[in-house]
């Protein structure tokens, strides 16, 4: 019998499906399925959005030609979304970067040049050329302060899409080796403000929960977090507990209709910002009923409260920031529960109905899920929460509604941070590439931690500096003022997605004192505002880790080779390195107190350091089905490079409730949750019998009992509830700008486009970013769909197409655009308000008008 | 050349409607699934319309929930001959 590959892979192809889905179907459907020995099959986790989904990628002959939601990982079940489909593909875009592209005039780097293929020792030439001058400089201006007032010039914009050891790397080159906090990734703007939260309430980051709970929960609530576009297998996991639970329900919270008001039970629209006061009509509805669970808070929980008026994080001349009086205090004060009850007191259901816009009847029934003992809620936010000029607060005010219950630490009962990027817990967060923090939450400002990261990284006391660097707003300021002169984005799309880019962002990557490189796969908005591009691998193009939303840690190995001379961000952070004697980034007074350092390079010192080079390698990475795998970093430098990074990384957190499982296990997990202690992943945290981490801290607990052992040292072990009101937001609409604009994702594109519209498909399927609104305001404003509309703020002016028929419905007053096309730079018209806690964007809330373009 | 297999999650009633539906798309194919609300089926490139610019149509239909992709082949290779043993 003569077949084709089609009805072999056919015939695998409804197997896997039938497989997933649980469905049976008649066995001459599936019969041919079987393995097809000219694929090379092996796990690998997405590239997009922190879920996390776990991908089968097939290769052969050197390239990736097929693709299966992985049926063994937990995260997917096997299930994959529609930009799965695309992954594979976002390798092979036309215009593929793959050599360093330098602007010069007259064969000599120049900031007015046109970009000019280079080599790679040309490319760190000068790189090196400019940051030793730069280096110079910063040592005069530190000259005679204490470790703790030191400043650079030198600064770094990285990624949560930075592999994990790409991340620690990065972190330990800018920290240690040229004495700069001025590194800050792109998490910045997605994840701080749930940061800020956990560190207050837990003394701990990242989720308790995990994603088991979408089986557990009884009721689901969504703020502000467009599951079913943005992170579609949760959504797919939520919507099969849905219809398949008796009883279970979806609330779905936003300020304008999207997708998941199709499945929603209570679908609610408020106005922008009122989300703050609607969380506390909840808490109010909780204690006015006494239905708080008295036991809970009387053992686990703290009350506080936090100053206000705190301003917008703008620039301190802005009148916003003069007229605060607490600009970005955060200083949390005990009370007791009478003064919390009473702080709660003016948000009754009248007042914020009406605040909010969403009918009391609705505003009722959400509360009455949070304050049912019988129900189980687990609560989901994303950028709404975050992206939030008081997000810190607000991430806070969710967790006092699942403290006031106790519903929290268990399954099903889950206030749950969801995560944009692949690695914004794993690499961004635990890795601590932020300009605050060290790994596994210790932070550069306290001495004592300053100290555990010198001695594992074996260099003199005093050379971490002990001043938080630039975050990610301050540094597009800082680059525009001209306090930074060299400036390193990897990984990431920075000058599309900083907030109002005409006024900071643009005239900081175009300053002329500054040099600003650019490592990138593709020539986004960014590389071609740079002055140094470097094509940079990606994905399975190299071995890597990513941590996502639920402390799950995954790694992957290399599947093919990077196109042309394209080189790992791994690979350039290292080779950079070599380029600097230690006598050229020290000042003296720190080289006397480490002279076996003379003469050495950042790299030996850095990477040679008898921990990172302790792995052999091989030659080939070895799968346990007798698979091989190339592994270009650890070719090149001479040891298994990943290896030696993560075990170096992981010693800082072992032992201290931040434990990763050792290396090789990784390999053969679909991941694992930390703590993973004694091989075992913990589920839920703080809670006896699922955290081991809760005997250790209160071996006398009951069993099953909490213990927030983040907060062991600072309150005997309680989460912290944190009182906060309403407060508005740094602009509203007015007379002459009279409409909010709101600013987001699709489901087809990811960030900024800089992989996804590469895809042909994908493009068709999504061209260019359109102008969601009400239909009544079209007509007022003479509009109409398909039509296009120019939109305007303070700050900049775009156009685009009117689109009032769309999958979102804005309500009168609001417009949408997404912010992933860079033909329609939206972020030409955000604000860069900032939480002045966290220092997160709001993204989500701005004044324009609209008028026929 | 594109062939991928996707789980169509329907409405629970419309399972049959979305079955009719997909069927009379060209290069698509429901397997079996209707009973559960989970059809599974597979998509191939046309002359017209690749697999991807197929599928994303799904989400349009009346009745479907999601449409979720499991596996896609996307070699050159589709139409090369094989052979193998069939037990």
């Amino acid at each position: 019998m003569s077949l084709t590959r089609r009805d072999f892979i056919k015939s695998n192809a409804i197997a896997a499906a039938a497989a997933t889905a649980g469905v049976t179907l008649p066995a001459s459907k599936t019969a041919l399925a079987g393995d097809d020995p000219d694929v090379r099959w092996d796990k690998a986790p997405c590239r997009f959005c922190g879920t996390g989904c776990s991908v089968l990628v097939g290769v052969k002959n050197g390239r990736i030609v097929a693709s299966q939601g992985d049926p063994d990982a937990p995260v997917n079940k096997g299930l994959n979304c529609i930009k799965g489909y695309f992954l594979p593909k976002i390798m092979y875009g036309k215009d593929r970067l793959t050599k360093p592209l330098l602007r010069k005039k007259n064969g000599k780097y120049d900031k007015n040049g046109d970009f000019e293929e280079v080599s790679w020792d040309e490319a760190f030439d000068i790189m090196a050329q400019k940051w030793k001058e730069s280096l110079k400089k910063s040592w005069e201006e530190n000259k005679g302060k204490p470790v703790t007032k030191i400043t650079s010039r030198v600064a770094m914009f990285g990624s949560g899409q930075w592999t994990v050891w790409e991340g620690y790397a990065a972190a330990k080159l800018f920290k240690a080796g040229f004495r700069s906090n001025n590194i800050d990734p792109n998490a910045r703007h997605c994840m701080a403000s749930a940061v800020g939260a956990f560190i207050r309430g837990f003394g701990i980051d990242e989720p308790m929960g995990c994603y088991d709970d979408l089986e557990h929960a009884d009721v689901f609530v969504l703020w502000g977090s467009n599951m079913a576009e943005m992170h579609p297998i949760l959504w797919s996991r939520l919507t099969d507990t849905r219809l398949t639970k008796p009883g279970c329900e979806v609330h779905v919270l936003s300020t304008y209709k999207n997708r998941c008001f199709e499945l929603a039970d209570n679908g609610m629209v408020f106005k922008p910002q009122t989300d703050l006061a609607i969380l506390n009509y909840i808490a109010n509805y909780i204690v006015q009923n006494k239905a708080y669970n008295k036991e809970f808070i009387e053992k686990h929980v703290q009350f506080n409260k936090t100053p206000t008026d705190i301003g917008y994080g703008l620039r301190p001349e802005d009148p916003r920031e003069k007229r605060a009086k607490n600009r970005m205090k955060g200083k949390l004060t005990k009370i007791s529960f009478e003064e919390y009850a009473k702080s709660l007191e003016p948000y009754t259901l009248e007042y914020v109905s009406k605040l909010s816009g969403v009918p009391k009847q609705q505003l009722l029934r959400l509360a009455k899920v949070y304050a049912d003992p019988n129900k189980k809620v687990s609560s989901y936010w994303t950028m709404g929460f975050n992206q939030h000029t008081r997000g810190v607060w607000v991430n806070g005010l969710l967790y006092n509604v699942h403290l006031l219950m106790g519903k929290i630490s268990e399954p099903g009962n889950s206030p749950f941070s969801l995560t944009g990027q692949p690695s914004a817990c794993g690499t961004a967060r635990e890795v601590g590439t932020f300009s605050h923090r060290l790994p596994a939450d210790l932070v550069v400002k306290k001495k004592a931690h300053r100290d555990i990261a010198e001695k594992i990284w074996k260099l003199p006391e005093g050379t971490i500096p002990g001043k938080p660097g630039y975050h990610a707003v301050l540094m597009m300021r800082k680059l525009h003022d001209g306090a930074i002169d060299c400036y390193w984005q990897m990984c990431n799309n920075q000058l599309q997605a900083g907030a109002n880019m005409n006024n900071e962002s643009y005239p900081g990557y175009r300053n002329p004192n500054a040099f600003v490189v650019v490592s990138d796969p593709y020539p986004t908005v960014s590389a071609q505002a740079a002055d140094l591009v470097l094509p940079t691998a990606m994905w399975t193009e190299k071995e890597g880790a990513y941590g996502n939303a639920e402390r799950r840690t995954q790694f992957w190995r290399q599947q093919v080779k990077a196109p042309g001379e394209a080189k790992s961000d791994l690979w350039q952070i290292m080779e950079f390195s070599k380029r600097f004697k230690m006598e050229e980034v020290w000042p003296p007074e720190l080289m006397a107190k480490a002279p076996e350092y003379q003469g050495k390079t950042l790299y030996e010192v850095l990477f040679e350091n008898g921990q990172v080079n302790q792995f052999p390698f091989e030659g080939k990475i070895k799968d346990d089905r007798g698979n091989e795998y190339d592994n270009d970093e650890s070719a090149h430098f001479g040891y298994y490079v990943q290896k030696g990074l993560f075990e170096e990384y992981a010693s800082f957190g072992r032992g201290h409730g931040h434990d990763l499982a050792p290396f090789d296990m990784y390999h053969k997990a679909r991941g694992l949750r930390w703590p993973v202690v004694d091989g075992k992943e913990t589920l839920f945290r703080f809670r006896e019998g699922y955290d081991p981490y809760v005997a250790k801290f209160n071996p006398n607990g009951a069993k099953g009992d909490v213990f927030f052992y983040g907060n062991a040292k600072k309150n005997g072990g309680r989460a912290n509830i944190i009182t906060a009101p309403y407060e508005p937001p740094a602009e509203s609409p007015d007379e002459e700008y009279p409409l909010w604009l709101c600013t987001g994702r699709v489901l087809e594109h990811w960030h900024s486009g800089s992989m996804t519209r590469r895809v042909p498909e994908l493009y068709r399927a999504f061209p260019d970013a359109v102008v969601f609104m009400n239909k009544k305001d079209a007509r007022k404003y003479r509009l109409r769909n398909g039509r296009l509309a120019k939109i305007q703020s303070r700050r900049g002016e775009i156009i685009c197409k009117v689109e009032t028929r769309g999958r979102n419905q804005p309500p009168e007053g609001l417009v949408f655009i997404p912010w992933f096309d860079a033909g329609r730079l939206v972020n030409k018209l955000t604000l860069d308000a900032t939480d002045p806690l966290s220092k997160e964007t709001d993204y989500k809330k701005c004044a324009v008008k609209i008028t026929r373009a | 050349m594109n062939l991928c297999s996707l789980i169509v999650h329907t409405l629970p009633d419309k399972g049959s409607e979305v079955e009719r539906a997909l069927n009379g798309i060209p290069g698509v194919e429901v397997h079996g699934g209707v009973a559960e609300g989970k059809l599974i089926v597979t998509v191939e490139d046309t002359e017209t319309s690749p697999a991807s610019d197929t599928m994303m149509t799904f989400n349009d239909i009346e009745g479907v929930i999601n449409a979720t992709l499991i596996y896609h082949y996307g070699g050159d290779d589709l139409n090369e001959e094989v052979i193998r043993e069939l037990n």
